[in-house]
């Protein structure tokens, strides 16, 4: 048991860093992004091109995949910038759902079905905890996604961007009006969750299988966890990305390991609906 | 009825003038281009249950073509595997399993809303491909094969008549459900779920009837599926396939029939020819979320929404007639006067008795102890500065807190255990904010607010009596006046024993609510009930109410006859602070008078007075 729930550390912090960038991104622009896995898988793909196209070492095209999954997030904050600053939260929200069908298209095409060896992170030394064999890189992998939680959460309540941020989000004109840039605010928002999911994919992509739309359903589990948090709280986000992961790694050898996909959100429903039994209305009043 | 028959009529019609076209067309096509447009059916019909759930009742989930799967399975079980049941009546059946599970999948819609159901329901969209890919349900080995009707036709020539055949008999169940009770309780609780429960709508039975209706249409569809493919097979069923059809269903409008007959059209023909000219279709489905993002980015770019603009305005107007009629203005019977009162309803159990009510929210005593009357035939006035309690008092009373104490009755029964949808058939409210649904016209709009047996003959009278010259006008064209008319009108439609109104003349000019007043003082003796207005328009409150109930700070300060109230230097201080009302010395009306305005300025609901 505490071997497979180690086993799902893996997967679990990158629900957890994907589930951070959902909450951020509902919390400062009122979207929830179903494309976030789609865009971090196509900054994954970049690193590929670069050592297919231009011979790139792992660091090197590792770097550039980054780099080009902040440029991604930055082209779509632009759009969203543009044509959606004053749109609903629902609206938005289809919009990065028509978003994530195109992403998906054009990552097939990169990725075209060939399977690829992507530098694999968890090569290295691995340390023993309660008898199982863990990879440090998992731990730190984990740990990473934490920090990025709890980091943004005090960044959001303690700096003075992170409160233009929030009174961005609660009033994008007033906030205009109060001289808070908010259009450059949206395009970095969205540059910095597309960099962190670009990284959070590349940590999973040698051990999933690389069909590309495996890695744009990864958000699925992150919304999930993103859920858990109510969309708000971005630790209980991470802590639920992380648990979510063991979840899965525990189902899996099981006699139900056929619906590992499946059996997080039986657990997500029930607690959703258990922690909203009380929303009888649509409206406050 | 005749008019409900007539508005449903046009569209039936033309679909059916559509569809008989398209079967035509069939038979000059090639099998391959038979098949691909059986195909496009099936789409079509996986995008009218998208846009019934989503652009009909308004709610933001993904999973219905998914629901689609256990039609699949139903079918490949039943006709191939099992052989019990030849393919066109296996469909039907398919259809009719996939109800229970279209409901569980709607039960979480009951408590979550929008984003979080669109999360939710795309789990949906994963537990079901997962299953799907399992392998272990019916039709996803290869050794089943289900064979099409062929009919005695060539090519695919049946398989593309059963399909479009069903594409009609669907269409034309939405066309006609749009029009019926459940159809529009959808529309109205798209709009808002508390109106829609005031108005006598059971949410949950709304929000579950269309999960029911939609799962039945996809699982109708995926069974067509595998009369196409032969098996059920787990890709029409993965993640990307039905987000797709879901970008699809908002760039065409799916909420209405041609807008999912073109969604089934584009995205068939259109990877056909990809295909054709050696294309991949992932650049169609490229272009697809391109037209899609375009669409939202101006909401009436959807193809339904364009093609039905542009078909009104080739139209004649119908609505023409309709308003050259003058805004007729309301002749009353008697004159308006607050004294007015049947003497032979003294004896009568009142409309409305309110007992020791208290609501409190966390450590805040929003009422406290309230009590209230509204005999029939009168209007009582609800006064009080804003934050007095008063639209408090009236979502107690008509069911829309989780828990208040004291009792409610209506015409002497107790109804504190009533949800408020039940609630709704004795005691009826309007709301402050404009909540009537945009899409209706107002006979519509009465109708879904009626009791069971109302003539089509009773709301019209209820229209005209509320002043509203046009009754097949859709709603959102007309102004906020006559909308908050035909909320009250609503209210009627009713029959309600007791009605609570609250705030009707807030931005209505000094004309208009002397107008709102005459029609409000007639309302008990006309439809037998008790009224309870809440308004900061002491000259309306002066004309129409025969008692007021002063409420300050959540609780009652005063109560009597509507004169002596207005002397009371107590009320007076209640609305303007104690030094103000000493100071000026100023008789009841100039005070009143100021405080409204003060109020309405507050609000900023410019008066023109």
């Amino acid at each position: 048991m505490v071997a497979e729930m180690l086993a799902g550390l893996v997967s679990g912090g990158v629900y957890a860093a994907l589930a951070v960038c959902i909450v951020l991104m509902y919390q400062m622009l009122g979207v929830v992004n179903f494309a976030l896995g789609a865009m971090g898988g196509l900054g994954a793909c970049m690193s590929l091109l670069c050592v297919r196209w231009f011979g790139l070492g792992p660091v090197p095209s590792t770097l550039a995949a980054v780099a080009c999954g902040a440029i991604i997030g930055i082209v779509l904050g632009l759009l969203m910038a543009r044509y959606f600053l004053e749109a609903s939260v629902e609206l938005r929200t289809t919009v990065t759902i028509a978003i994530t069908v195109g992403i998906i298209a054009v990552g097939d095409r990169i990725l075209d079905g060939a399977t690829y060896s992507f530098p694999n992170l968890f090569a290295g030394p691995s340390i023993e905890i309660f008898g199982t064999g863990v990879p440090v890189g998992s731990l730190i992998e984990v740990a990473a996604a934490l920090l990025l939680a709890v980091g943004v959460q005090v960044f959001l309540r303690r700096t003075h961007l992170g409160a233009q941020m929030r009174a961005m989000s609660e009033r994008p004109i007033t906030a205009g009006l109060l001289g808070i840039r908010v259009r450059t605010l949206t395009v970095m928002v969205w540059g910095f969750a597309s960099a962190v999911a670009t990284i959070a994919v590349m940590v999973v992509l040698p051990t999933s299988t690389t069909s590309f739309p495996s890695l744009a359903y990864l958000v699925v589990f992150a919304l999930g966890a993103a859920l858990l948090g109510l969309m708000r709280n971005m630790v209980i986000a991470a802590v639920g990305g992380v648990l979510i992961g063991m979840l899965q790694s525990i189902v899996q050898p099981s006699a139900i390991g056929r619906y590992t996909e499946a059996v997080p959100f039986v657990v997500i429903v029930l607690v959703m609906v258990w922690w909203r039994r009380r929303d009888v209305w649509s409206e406050a009043r | 009825m005749s008019g409900l028959k007539r508005a449903s009529g046009t569209p039936l019609a033309a679909m059916l003038c559509v569809a008989v076209v398209l079967m035509a067309v069939g038979f000059a096509l090639s099998p391959y281009w038979q098949y691909v447009g059986a195909v496009g059916a099936a789409s079509a019909i996986f995008g009218l249950s998208i846009g019934l759930v989503y652009g009909q009742a308004g709610m933001l989930s993904l999973c219905q073509p998914s629901i689609g799967a256990i039609g699949a399975w139903s079918v490949a079980y039943i006709s191939g595997e099992r052989g019990w049941v030849p393919l066109p009546w296996s469909l039907f059946i398919g259809a009719i399993i996939a109800v229970p599970i279209g409901l569980a999948a709607g039960m979480p819609a009951l408590r979550l809303r929008r984003v979080n159901l669109a999360i939710v329901t795309l789990g949906v969209v994963i537990v079901i491909y997962t299953v799907a890919q399992a392998g272990q349900v019916a039709g996803s080995q290869e050794s089943v094969y289900v064979k099409a009707p062929t009919w005695g036709l060539a090519g695919y020539m049946g398989l593309y008549l059963l399909c479009w055949l069903s594409f009609t008999v669907l269409a034309g169940l939405t066309i006609l459900l749009r029009r019926s009770r459940w159809g529009l309780s959808w529309l109205a609780i798209a709009r808002s779920e508390r109106a829609a429960a005031a108005m006598g709508v059971s949410v949950t039975r709304a929000k579950l009837t269309a999960f029911a209706v939609a799962a039945f249409i996809a699982a109708w569809a995926g069974g067509l599926l595998v009369a196409g493919f032969g098996s059920a097979d787990p890709s029409n069923f993965n993640p990307v396939t039905v987000l797709t059809l879901f970008v699809l269903a908002v760039m065409m409008g799916a909420g209405y029939w041609e807008g999912a007959l073109a969604l089934g059209l584009f995205s068939a023909v259109s990877s056909a020819l990809l295909e054709q000219w050696g294309l991949t279709p992932d650049l169609g489905t490229a272009l697809f979320a391109i037209g899609a993002i375009t669409v939202l980015g101006n909401e009436d770019a959807a193809f339904s929404v364009m093609i039905r603009r542009q078909l009104a305005k080739l139209a004649p107007r119908r609505a023409a007639a309709d308003e050259a009629l003058p805004l007729r203005p309301f002749d009353p019977v008697a004159p308006a006067v607050a004294s007015r009162r049947p003497a032979d309803d003294s004896d009568r159990t009142p409309a409305l008795v309110i007992s020791d009510l208290t609501v409190n929210f966390g450590a805040v005593t929003a009422l406290d102890d309230v009590s209230l009357t509204v005999p029939y035939g009168e209007v009582v006035g609800l006064v009080g500065p804003n934050g007095a309690g008063k639209s408090t008092l009236v979502d107690a009373t008509t069911g829309f807190l989780a828990s208040y104490s004291g009792t409610v009755r209506v015409d002497g029964a107790q109804i504190d255990a009533l949800p408020a949808y039940k609630r709704a058939r004795v005691v009826r409210r309007t709301f402050q904010q404009d909540r009537t649904i945009g899409e209706l016209t107002a006979e519509g709009y009465l109708r879904l607010s009626a009791a069971p047996g109302t003539t089509t003959r009773q709301i019209r009278e209820i229209i005209e009596f509320v002043g509203c010259p046009h009754s097949q006008t859709p709603l959102r064209s007309l102004d906020v006046r006559l909308r908050r008319l035909l909320m009250i009108g609503a209210c009627l439609t009713g029959r309600p024993k007791a009605i609570l109104i609250d705030e009707p003349a807030a931005g209505l000019s000094a004309e208009e609510s002397i107008d709102l007043a005459t029609r409000l003082a007639e309302i008990p003796a006309r439809f037998d009930c008790g009224l309870l207005v809440i308004e900061h328009d002491m000259e309306l409150v002066r004309l129409v109410c025969t008692s007021l109930v002063v409420l300050d700070f959540g609780k009652v300060i005063a109560s009597g006859p509507t004169a002596e109230i207005l002397q009371r230097a107590d009320v007076t201080a209640a609305y303007l602070g104690d030094d103000v009302a000493a100071e000026t010395e100023l008789q009841d009306e100039a005070a009143w008078i100021a405080a409204d305005s003060n109020e309405n300025e507050k609000a900023g609901e410019p008066r023109g007075r």
